[in-house]
């Protein structure tokens, strides 16, 4: 299967070279357009307003996320009948606008899960280091702490955590990495476990290089490429658990607007008010899939061998 | 291999009793039941004398070795609320939870076969980027989302189907097929890539050569070899999905595990929350045991190299 790969590479390659710049850009669309939606929804979330400089009346959103207007409750998207290019989006039983919902909904969304990728991420790969190399009873233990974490239906320890310290940004981020570093240490540690074995890490033992200095300098630049991959996976992932949370009631609590809590918000009134489930839903799905496909297509350049992940 | 097999098992109870602690300290973390079973009239003395009534009064260490002595005696404890024995609850609910499980569980499984095949054997065709596309969607969109839409249009606008709870083959249809649907795309994904190895291997090649019939050559010789890793992952699946339903139940308001596990949860029932935890991490471990001696029993270099 991989040789045979590398074949076809071979043999396509002059032609590659060759490409039109259309041709190129047909060819590598599954990567451009994930990384214009997810670039879209980062600059969403970060000009959403602009409170973090100081001008909190400056904002991207048409109207502020949480202002109510009763009158206004329940009106369509501007295309059906009863619309209005006032509420591009429509409007929810409270008269919010679901667009400036959606647009404040990417920041919380989206900050919820580079926070979480940032934090398991770490604390995974030094874990799965640590175990790989180290071995021995180290090794068994985290291996066993592993195992523990991806026995816990991760739902359920966010639950407990909201329940306790009360539903807020800061108990998502938490109850979500509680568990999340697993999946990264189980992936670290196999491939620690292979470099391991390469003659350049005899080497440097020989020199006498500290086993600190082994794992930092020649083991961690040899996983960057897996974990660049894992965590691009994972912004899928983050994104749907949170929004599973918040539409459980035990992630973001209203009135801030989450993606999650948004759909929950339209629950009962599917039948009358379709539109105030349904964007937020098209919002998740669309950075799920990009995320999906920009982590597909950087693990094809990289690092092939992953497939299975 | 005896060996083997007596480690992991040693490792997997330890496992098991981290879990068990680990539950444990987290619900009691999670608020005082005392204070939901008091009522408006009751004084300190009153909720104290409920703390020591539950066993609430003493120390979490001293509350575990109480808990584990009475679950090696076979007594998971009784609900706080309920006053009924938890495994008379879970009895009540696992059967449920199967019920909407096993169907969408052999439906996706059926589907992933099904599907991963003709996309390994027709690669890049019509119908193989009809099934990728379907696995993009079906990984992309949230389950309660879909669950959602779907009442919408087969409940609401079309009437053809129930919205929810139990009831005749009908109120099946949707809570099934939605589950079904999430199941289908990691499986899919995974009996398709494997497949494309075993139909590079060699002995599907001498196959070819001796002439046999194509059909033969995929469903019987490939297909056998191919659906070993997805196997795993399917026993693993299912086992999670006890808990993992959790979304859908609440949408369909189907009285399964994971309805149950919401209510403990929210109630701070704890014996019923440590049970349902502690039962689901018996069968993921336990499959995972399986999985393991079976690859060392395959593979002798993994039954050396761990232990």
């Amino acid at each position: 299967m991989q040789e045979k790969d590398s074949d076809s590479e071979i043999t396509t390659k002059p032609i590659v070279s060759g490409l039109s710049r259309k041709a190129w850009i047909i060819r590598n669309l599954t990567f451009i357009i994930p990384v214009i939606i997810l670039s879209l929804m980062l600059l969403m979330a970060i000009f959403a307003d602009l409170a973090w400089l100081g001008l909190p009346d400056v904002r991207l959103s048409p109207y502020s996320p949480t202002k109510m207007s009763l009158p206004d409750r329940l009106m369509p998207p501007f295309w059906a009948e009863g619309g209005s290019t006032e509420h591009l989006f429509g409007t929810d039983k409270m008269g919010r606008d679901i667009l400036s919902r959606l647009i404040f909904g990417a920041r919380i969304s989206l900050s919820v899960s580079l926070l979480v990728i940032a934090i398991t991420a770490t604390v995974g790969t030094i874990l799965g280091i640590l175990g790989g190399y180290l071995g021995g009873r180290t090794e068994a233990f985290l291996m066993r702490i592993t195992d523990i974490s991806m026995a816990f239906p991760p739902i359920l320890v966010a639950m407990l955590l909201s329940v306790s310290m009360g539903p807020s940004f800061t108990t998502v981020v938490l109850a979500i990495s509680i568990l999340g570093w697993a999946p990264y240490a189980r992936l670290i540690r196999g491939e620690t476990l292979r470099i391991r074995e390469e003659d350049f890490i005899a080497q440097a033992r020989i020199i006498g290089t500290s086993p600190f200095k082994i794992m930092l300098r020649h083991i961690f630049p040899n996983i960057i490429n897996p974990l660049i991959i894992v965590m691009t996976l994972q912004i899928g992932l983050l994104i749907i658990t949170e929004a599973t949370l918040s539409f459980l009631g035990v992630g973001i609590p209203p009135p801030a607007p989450s993606w999650g809590n948004m759909v929950n918000d339209g629950r009962n009134l599917v039948d009358t008010a379709w539109w105030i489930s349904t964007f937020p839903g098209i919002a998740i799905g669309l950075v799920v899939m990009s995320g999906n496909f920009f982590g597909d297509w950087l693990r094809d350049k990289l690092d092939p061998r992953l497939r299975q992940l | 291999m005896g060996r083997f097999i007596l480690m992991r098992l040693i490792q997997s109870v330890v496992a098991l009793v981290g879990i068990a602690m680990l539950i444990f300290v987290l619900v009691r973390v999670s608020g005082d039941p005392a204070l939901m079973l008091a009522t408006a009239t009751s004084t300190e003395e009153d909720i104290q004398q409920i703390r020591v009534n539950l066993g609430l009064d003493k120390s979490i260490p001293e509350q575990f070795v109480i808990f584990v002595s009475d679950v090696v005696k076979g007594n998971l404890g009784e609900s706080l609320f309920k006053k009924i024995p938890v495994t008379k609850m879970i009895g009540a609910a696992l059967p449920n939870s199967i019920k909407l499980i096993l169907p969408s569980w052999a439906l996706a499984m059926l589907g992933a076969v099904l599907l991963g095949v003709l996309g390994a054997t027709r690669r890049d065709g019509f119908l193989d980027n009809g099934v990728k596309f379907l696995a993009i969607l079906g990984q992309a969109l949230p389950g309660f989302w879909v669950a959602i839409v779907a009442v919408y249009f087969f409940s609401v606008r079309w009437q053809l189907l129930p919205t929810s709870s139990m009831g005749g083959i009908d109120h099946y249809v949707l809570p099934v097929c939605t589950l079904a649907f999430f199941l289908l795309p990691g499986m899919m994904r995974l009996v398709r890539s494997s497949m494309m190895d075993v139909l590079d291997s060699e002995y599907i090649k001498l196959a070819r050569i001796k002439g046999l019939p194509e059909r033969q050559i995929i469903w019987k010789h490939a297909l056998r070899n191919a659906l070993i890793a997805p196997l795993t992952v399917a026993g693993m699946l299912f086992a999670m999905m006890i808990t993992g339903a959790v979304v859908i139940e609440t949408v369909f308001s189907w009285p399964g595990i994971g309805w149950i596990l919401v209510e403990g949860v929210l109630a701070r029932d704890f014996p019923l929350v440590q049970a349902i935890v502690i039962m689901v991490a018996v069968f993921v471990l336990g499959i995972n045991l399986l999985v393991d001696i079976t690859y060392a029993y395959i593979d002798p270099r993994i039954r050396y190299q761990k232990t």
